[in-house]
Formats: C-alpha cells, structure tokens, sequence
C-alpha cells in the first residue's frame, strides 16, 4: 500500500479536540462499550452464540450459510476466549440445531446463570474488535489528519453503532469493517484486497450484496482505468465469487444441506428481500430504480474512483434504509459514509446529530418486543423484559388523543427519511465540492 | 382501587433485604386439576406429550388471603438446566390470560434436593396494574402452575400453601434458611407503569437485582473491573502528561 494521501477539507478542527482530549475521548469510548458490553443483548445474541458454539465443538470452518465471514471472524474469537467460560455446553448446547433461533424463555434461561455477564462479554469481543478495526480504518483513509479525529470521536460516540453492536448485540461491526477496509484498499489503490475485503462484507451480512455489482460497476467505469485489465478481471472474479456464493450458485461445501441439517436456500429466500420490492411509488419501485442511478453512476463516470466508491456506497445503503424496511441495529450500517463526510465538512454534523435523534424516535416509536425495550436488558435484570414499551405507554397517557399512534409512527419515519436524505444531499454537496478540488 | 398502606408495605418488604421468617398459611383447598400431566407410581408429575399444568380451582380467596404461594417441591431428576414455570391466576368469571400471567425461573442447581420455594403473588396483581380495575378485585378463584415447556422433567408438589398478608409479612422478616423466594417476573401493564407507584419500586428493584447478579460471579467481576480501571488509570494519567498540542 502507498502512503496516506492527504484530505482536502472544507472542515475545521475544534482546538478543543487536541491530541491528547483525543486520546481521553477515544479511552472514555472504549470503556463505555467495556461496560455496556456484558449487560444487554438481543434474543438472536444467544441464537448466534448457540450457532457458533456448534461449529467450534464440531470443528466446521465453513458451511453453507449466507454469514460465513461472519461466524468465521466470531468463532476466531470463541477458541480464544471460550475456554474462559467455565461450562459453555450449559449455556449454548442445543439439542435441535435446526430450530437454533433462541425462544424468549430459553434467553431468560441463558440470562438467568451466573455465568451469563462473562458469556456476553466474550460473545461480544469479536464486535468490539471489528468496531476497533473501523475506527482505525476510518482514520487511515482520512490520513491521520486532524480532521480525522472529528470523524472517529463521532463514530466511536454515536448511538446508532452503540446500540447494534453492544445493546442490541448483534454481529453488523463485521461486515461494516470490511466494508470499511475496502474503501481503504480503495483509496490505497490495492484493488484486489478491496474485492476481497467486498467479498467479505457480502459474506458477513445478506443485504451487503448490494455492494457487490456496485464494485464491479466501479472495476469496470472510465475511473478504474489505472488498473490493468488483469487486475479488473481478477477483482471482478473475487467479487462474482463472493456474491455466487452469496446466492448458491457456488457451494463452500458441496452439501445441500448445511451443519444444521437444514436445507440450503439462497439469500434471495431471506424475508426481508420482500421489503425491497415493496415501497412503491405510483408505478415505480422505488429502491430497484435508486440503486440503478447508483449503478449507471459508478459505471459511466469519470471521477477519481476512491471518491466515487465512498459516494457510491453510502448511497446504496443510504437507498435501502430510505426505501425498505429495516430494523433499528442496520442502520449501523451506513454510519461510517456521515463519519467520513464529517471530516469533509463542519455541516455534516447537525444533519448526523439528527439523524441519531430521528432515528431513536422512530425506533422507539414502532417497537416490538425486544427490538428497541428495555427487554435489550434482560441480562441485567429480567424484570426489565417485562415493562411497557413506548406505543404502549403512548396509548396508556392518553398521547392518541392529539395525535394517533400511526401517525406518529409515520411522522417519525417521516423524519428519519428526511435526515437520511438530507445527508445524502449533503455527501453530494460534498462529493462535488471534493470533485472540483481534484480537478 | 388506589394503593394501599398495606401493600405497599408488603412491597417495600418484598425489596428490602429480608432475613428471617415464620407464618401461618392458607392451603389450598382439595386436589390440583391436572392437564397433560401423568402422575407415577411415586407421585411425581411429568409432561405428557405436550406442556403440562395444574390449576388450583375454586379456592375463593381474597387478594389479600392469596398474597403468596409456598411450593414444596421435588425433583426425579436434576434439571439440566433452569425451567421456566408460568403462573396464571384468574378471578371468578375470567380466563386464564397473558394479562395474568407471571413466570418464576427455578435454577437447575435448585433441583438437586427437595426444596420449598416461596412466591410473593401480592406483588404480580400489583405490577400487573390489575388491581386498579375493580373487574380484577374479586377474589382469587383459581391459580394455574404451567411446567417448563420442552424440558424432561418429573415433579412431586408435597405442599401447595396460599399465604395471607399479614403471613407473608412475618414470613418475609424472618424467612427460614431452608426456603427459596422465588422471584416472579410479570408483564407491567402500561398503565401501571405510567404511575410513580409502580414504575419507581419496578426500576428500583431491577437495579438492585442487577447489581446482586454482578457478585455471582466474581471471577468475571474483578476482571472486568480491572480492565475499566486500566482504562481509567490511562485516562488519569493522560491529565498528568504535559500538554502537545
């Protein structure tokens, strides 16, 4: 890899934010997820750590599932650090591996032990490491500048990758920490690690794979023309592999079963593929037709590719939180593209703080059972899965008498889009002000 | 109906630290309904294809006179692991519901030996908000004990006992050191929950049962403890060093 390149920024640097209060920043972060991390947790946190217990006692590497990267990246971790849990096989055996996703009681079984904390903390070493991994990726492509410390205190302080990665607990740091070193292979011009590291992030997490034609419309445009051909088709190859495997044109394993016993289906089975297809507006298709734009864009234009690959992919993710519907720990996604413009940009910074706030209210205000509750802190105290969430106790204080409470979902999802695309238009303002500078 | 002096202080007992015991109690009178449970030839009651239960019907008690539940109960076999048990509890004239339901987790390590296990009902009518509505003031007319669903498990009730308040009230100052205060876990309608009385002792107590779980195991505690001290000692120490900007 080349040396850092350095950043043209219309963003200033708080003299506030001196090396050092960076340093105490970036310490303060850590210990807020070291101390959130043993204390909450989703029911799918146990379903995970059930899946990866199996392969490690098994000795499986590689099976058939739409996660590979993923569980191989978390059982990694499971041999070094599970042998500090006294007796894992009380905690995550499981005698049905075909039915592995977790029912509430056998979670309030698994947060009842008193081993419970320590599992929890371990289970979640592997995010806090891949959230780590970003953080430093983040600060690599942004050349160590001071800027750059704007961008990695927001990444490390906001609420939105705090939440999915230690509360709600679930794996996203992963696939968005390849996604992240890929734009960083990008920007190094080291093209066939930024395939693979796209490759990964499609292996890591199902809707990644929009990523994977966004690459290879990159690869193939007028700005990847410093690449040999060679190179263009062997990153295309890894990236064709990748999503082939993706959806089970290639098998790891040649089964058509995999571990569990269940029946291989690609990705494209997956429910949520449904939610794509289903914000329609008049006639149009709303999330099909933008991640097209995405697609002509990063194939016909000309612009320098590590500029275009950062745009290109915000926008897709930012189309498929605009135009689909999501749970409220994906949106950890997208948050590294609003980092990243941050240190672009001084404005970026009122749009991200309303983005984390729309997003909060929207989450609280279309809740289900422990998706954004208290019930996320069972492990602490299981008393807490069994209190009022938000649209209940919108109901029950008489709010539906000013406002009904479908309408204030709508508004709030109103909003959230609103931030999200704002954003969008102020990456491209951005992107363009950036553009003319490299011109 | 509003709260009261007294169950509020049964409720304040309940999330104090309570040594001690002793009680009179009120048994529940005549044999247990059973449903997809099979007694053997010992007395233990196991599942029978589906999940099994038992109710205790026509016991006519006021809410006060069913303000806790002793279960002495023994295990064929140790658990593997812990079981969930649901308690429902209805008034004349209602179903069994999800609005009336609790559940009580019984750790496997409970299981080896037979052991009598202590459940405060007073709390569960009053978190449920339940008794603000005077449909749900009537008397007690049945409890239901559901066994844990998909679990192996064989079970023999020596004693089913309904406790009155003022019983409950001197068993919780000195509960014996051979029982079990089994810790109920309901769902908190929200209108309860929208009033101080019920939400402050809720939160209150979780915070507590959190803090008591983080000494169960020590080991984890004092290591995870030190890492945050590290951190914190770096982070002080950066006050010290001169400053570079």
């Amino acid at each position: 890899m080349s040396a850092a390149p350095t950043i043209s920024t219309n963003s200033s640097v708080s003299p506030w934010v001196s090396s050092e209060n960076f340093y105490r920043l970036m310490l303060l972060a850590i210990i807020v997820r070291i101390v959130l991390m043993p204390f909450f947790g989703h029911v799918d946190v146990l379903s995970e750590a059930r899946r990866i217990y199996f392969w490690d006692q098994a000795g499986i590497y590689f099976d058939d599932i739409s996660r590979n990267a993923t569980a191989m990246f978390q059982l990694l971790f499971f041999k070094i650090f599970g042998g500090f849990i006294s007796d894992p096989e009380l905690l995550f055996a499981h005698a049905d591996m075909q039915h592995s996703t977790a029912h509430p009681n056998e979670y309030f079984e698994f947060v009842s032990q008193p081993e419970a904390f320590r599992a929890l903390f371990i289970i979640k070493l592997p995010f806090l490491a891949a959230d780590l991994i970003s953080a430093w990726a983040i600060y690599q492509y942004l050349g160590r500048s001071p800027q750059a410390r704007n961008a990695l205190l927001f990444w490390m302080f906001n609420p939105v990758t705090i939440f999915a990665f230690y509360i709600f607990g679930r794996f996203e740091s992963i696939p968005v920490m390849f996604c992240m070193l890929s734009l960083l292979a990008l920007q190094r011009r080291a093209i066939l690690l930024a395939a693979v590291m796209v490759g990964l992030s499609i292996n890591s997490r199902e809707m990644f794979i929009f990523l994977g034609p966004v690459f290879l419309a990159l690869v193939w445009s007028p700005s990847a023309t410093a690449y040999s051909w060679q190179q263009r088709v062997a990153a295309s190859a890894i990236v064709l592999f990748a999503l082939a495997v993706a959806v089970q044109m290639i098998s790891l394993t040649g089964s058509e079963m995999d571990a569990f016993g269940r029946q291989v289906t690609s990705i494209a089975a997956e429910g949520r593929v449904d939610y794509l297809f289903m914000f329609i507006v008049g006639a149009w298709l709303m999330f099909p037709m933008a991640y097209l734009c995405v697609l002509l864009y990063s194939w016909n234009s000309r612009v320098g590719l590590t500029e275009k690959a950062l745009l290109m992919y915000a926008y897709t993710l930012l189309c498929f939180f605009s135009f689909s519907s999501h749970t409220a720990h994906y949106t950890s996604w997208m948050m590294l593209f609003p980092c990243i413009y941050l240190a672009y940009r001084d404005d970026m910074l009122k749009p991200m703080l309303t983005l984390c706030v729309t997003w909060l209210i929207y989450n609280l205000s279309i809740t289900d059972l422990g998706v954004f509750t208290l019930w996320l802190a069972s492990p602490w105290s299981i008393s807490l899965s069994g209190l009022p969430n938000f649209p209940m106790l919108y109901q029950a204080l008489g709010l539906t008498q000013y406002l009904d409470l479908l309408t204030f979902q709508r508004v709030c999802r109103t909003l959230y889009v609103a931030s999200l695309l704002y954003l969008g238009v102020q990456m491209l303002l951005s992107y363009q002000a950036r553009k003319g500078c490299a011109q | 109906m509003s709260i009261t002096l007294r169950s509020l202080a049964l409720l304040c007992l309940l999330y104090a630290v309570c040594p001690a015991h002793a009680l009179t109690s009120v048994s529940a009178d005549g044999e247990p309904l059973l449903r997809n449970l099979e007694r053997d030839k010992d007395g233990f009651l196991a599942n029978v294809g589906s999940d099994g239960y038992l109710v205790l019907t026509e016991l006519n008690k006021s809410r006060d006179q069913a303000c806790g539940l002793l279960l002495d109960l023994e295990f064929k076999a140790p658990m593997a692991r812990p079981g969930i048990f649901d308690i429902f509890w209805r008034s004349a004239g209602q179903g069994f519901s999800e609005s009336r339901k609790a559940f009580v987790i019984i750790n496997q390590t409970l299981s080896t030996e037979r052991t009598r296990f202590f459940i405060p009902l007073c709390k569960l009518y009053q978190f449920s908000g339940n008794l603000n509505r005077p449909s749900e003031q009537g008397n007690l007319d049945a409890l239901r004990i559901d066994f844990p669903g998909n679990k192996d498990v064989a079970i023999k009730f020596h004693a089913i006992e309904l406790l009155d308040g003022s019983a409950m009230l001197q068993r919780l100052e000195t509960m014996p050191v051979d029982e079990r205060l089994l810790e109920p876990y309901e769902r908190v309608s929200a209108g309860a929950f929208t009033s101080l009385d019920v939400a402050v002792p809720k939160l209150y107590f979780a915070f507590k049962e959190g803090l008591h779980r983080l000494t169960l195991d020590r080991i984890f505690l004092v290591v995870w403890l030190l890492i945050i001290l590290l951190l914190f000692g770096l982070l002080l120490r950066s006050f010290r060093r001169p400053a570079n900007r």
